[in-house]
């Protein structure tokens, strides 16, 4: 597992490995949102939290197609499948890759981007554990996505319907650990939907991907 | 011989709806038809919401069957998951597009109704939101089946999808509940009380519309089911000459 | 330690691809599977690794201890010839063996990309995977195309010595390969009768 982790990292790095990409993509989204509603500080820090977070996700979903497609096009998936290692804990090492490859990079990007959207001081902490706390759910939930999709050609689109109502829960949760008052008990939930993604989806994934190999 | 899974047979499944058909339409549209003649002309007008109250005969029925339609898929596909029993699968695709239909019915009478007593169409409540959440599921499991040729792997696929996205579309349900406080008035007949908010002058046409709904919903789906045996048939018979 | 293939039918998208294949193969045994193309050679090579689940019939064969390399060579195009193989080491859990690695002249490949490869390089390496893998079976699906007479030699002689060492390799080829005393499998002689009714939809009358 640790080596499908290495590789996939240092992927990431090499040329075209997509995680420049990622959070330039992240970059640019929020350097839209003033262009979108207008310069006020009032109203920018008021939705900063919702659109930081809506930003991550939709870089996220970007890169998700990336999980198993170039694995899938090259026949190292086929090799992976076949190796001696359970389908779940290739799965797992995947997403976890995929979260330090994206989730990771996006939460610590997102601390200087708060500052282009006015983010209020004191909620600073709690966008960082927020997303640090949220995005491995996105990340498992993409792999899944990901995994439904491997055989379909071009199938970026489809991934996004199909992975984007899955996310609902995770946002909800991760923006409402932001703003809400009782900062404590959202980021509770919001970990709740991350450990049951991390525990559960990977058998579910494994599942989708020996389908997808036949 | 007596299992229920002999119907799972194509061959036997077509025998033994074909029978049902007839019967099935004049019970479901005879049902549907004293629910809502019944509802809208021989009930009389809410003290307080007046006679846009009578939108509950469409709204009522045909939100539960959303949901219904839905949890109808769940079952098929784990069904076909389990016991892979081809017609399941095919079930569970020919039930997507009703319960879409019935979804948007649910929201635009909604939105009918919201207009008067709430003063907008449209709000960002838990369960409207909710019912939001439900279509784009439907949507991404259509597109899903659509998107693969191959047909036992789209049935795999789609059924886990149904499976995962009813865990996530129950977290979204109370998700919602933390983010925003409600318009939606409470459920008129809570199952779990059996206490019904409903007079039975108003009561008895709306079990009338329900059962016709739920009825339409089995009339359609045996029709979709079948339209859909017919369609693979000719796909394998296609095969089989090349 | 041995595969055995009894009564074999598989199908792709519900048309059946062959029936009846039968065979068995004990230590030092090769299989070489012959057959037009779409007579099946690829699929019997997925099912016999797993990835394909039969219409019917059995296949006995120790999934651990059972090699695929399908005719993608599963390289990395991003990564050095070494980082592939250092990968593939670590997956199949296998220290990198210089005599493994020999026979595919890598040495001066090395410190490539696998991007920059040729078609027959790659081959090599994906073949070296194979024998990284340490495994007993081999399964290889078409191993010599693309490869010129040195490397398809080389090839031979490595499963030579896999076979003598108690391996057992099935190949799958149109291209000429030799392999001594190889039992051969012709998929065309499996093609299912018309009759053969896999797909539920065509029983019975509606």
């Amino acid at each position: 597992m640790w080596a499908i982790i290495q590789r996939d990292i240092s992927l990431a790095f090499a040329q075209g490995g997509g995680l420049l990409l990622t959070v330039a993509f992240f970059l640019i989204l929020v350097v839209f949102v003033p262009f979108g509603i207008g310069p006020a500080p009032t109203l920018l820090s008021k939705i900063a939290p919702g659109m930081l977070w809506i930003g991550a996700l939709l870089a996220t979903l970007l890169s998700l197609d990336r999980i198993f497609q170039l694995d899938f096009e090259d026949g190292t998936l086929d090799a992976l499948a076949t190796a001696p290692i359970p389908l779940t804990g290739l799965v797992t090492a995947k997403a976890l890759a995929h979260w330090i490859t994206t989730g990771l990079p996006l939460t610590l990007a997102a601390l200087p981007l708060g500052f282009l959207l006015f983010l209020p001081n004191g909620q600073y902490m709690w966008l960082f554990l927020s997303l640090l706390i949220g995005t491995p759910a996105l990340s498992f939930i993409g792999t899944f996505g990901a995994a439904l999709t491997l055989s379909i050609k071009r199938g970026g689109l489809l991934l996004s319907l199909l992975v984007l109502p899955l996310f609902v829960p995770t946002l909800l949760f991760g923006v409402q650990a932001i703003i809400h008052p009782d900062h404590t008990i959202m980021l509770a939930l919001l970990a709740v939907i991350s450990l049951l993604s991390a525990a559960v989806l990977p058998f579910v994934t494994a599942l989708a991907l020996r389908a997808g190999l036949r | 011989m007596a299992s229920i899974w002999q119907y799972a047979n194509p061959a036997k499944f077509m025998a033994t709806t074909a029978r049902f058909m007839g019967p099935l339409w004049v019970l479901s549209i005879a049902t549907l038809a004293t629910g809502l003649i019944w509802g809208f002309f021989f009930t009389p007008d809410d003290f307080k919401q007046g006679s846009t109250v009578k939108i509950i005969y469409l709204h009522v029925p045909s939100a539960m069957m959303a949901i219904n339609a839905w949890i109808m898929m769940l079952v098929a596909s784990l069904i076909w998951l389990i016991r892979r029993h081809h017609v399941s699968a095919l079930a569970a695709k020919a039930a997507a597009p009703i319960g879409v239909t019935f979804t948007l019915i649910a929201m635009a009478t909604g939105a009918v109704w919201g207009k008067p007593m709430w003063g907008t169409y449209w709000a960002w409540d838990p369960r409207l939101t909710s019912f939001m959440i439900l279509l784009i599921f439907y949507f991404g499991y259509i597109a899903l089946w659509e998107a693969l040729e191959d047909k036992d792997l789209a049935a795999d696929l789609t059924s886990i999808l149904c499976m995962v996205g009813s865990v996530f579309a129950l977290l979204s349900r109370y998700a919602v509940q933390f983010w925003s406080q409600g318009l939606h008035q409470g459920t008129s007949i809570p199952l779990v009380t059996g206490e019904r908010q409903v007079d039975d002058v108003f009561f008895i046409p709306l079990l009338f519309a329900m059962g016709g709904f739920i009825l339409l919903f089995i009339t359609l789906l045996l029709l979709r089911t079948r339209t859909a045996i017919r369609l693979r048939r000719i796909q394998a018979l296609k095969a089989k000459e090349t | 330690m041995t595969i055995e293939v009894h009564n074999l039918a598989v199908s792709r998208g519900g048309i059946p691809i062959f029936a009846d294949v039968s065979f068995a193969l004990s230590q030092g045994d090769a299989l070489l599977v012959k057959g037009p193309n779409g007579s099946g050679k690829t699929t019997l090579l997925r099912a016999l690794s797993g990835l394909i689940a039969p219409d019917t019939g059995t296949i006995s064969i120790e999934q651990e201890e059972s090699v695929f390399a399908s005719h993608l060579d599963a390289i990395k195009s991003a990564l050095t010839v070494q980082q592939n193989l250092n990968f593939w080491s670590k997956i199949y859990g296998r220290p990198l063996d210089q005599a493994v690695l020999t026979p595919f002249d890598l040495d001066p490949l090395l410190d490539r990309y696998g991007s920059d490869l040729s078609a027959g390089q790659k081959r090599r390496l994906g073949l070296a995977r194979v024998a990284i893998s340490g495994a007993k079976n081999w399964l290889l699906d078409e191993p010599t195309n693309s490869l010129d007479q040195k490397i398809t030699r080389a090839l031979e002689a490595l499963i030579q010595n896999h076979r003598k060492n108690g391996g057992i390799v099935v190949v799958s080829s149109h291209q000429k390969i030799d392999l001594p005393q190889a039992k051969t499998l012709d998929l065309s002689a499996f093609k299912p009768s018309v009759e053969r009714n896999t797909d539920p939809f065509l029983e019975g009358a509606f």
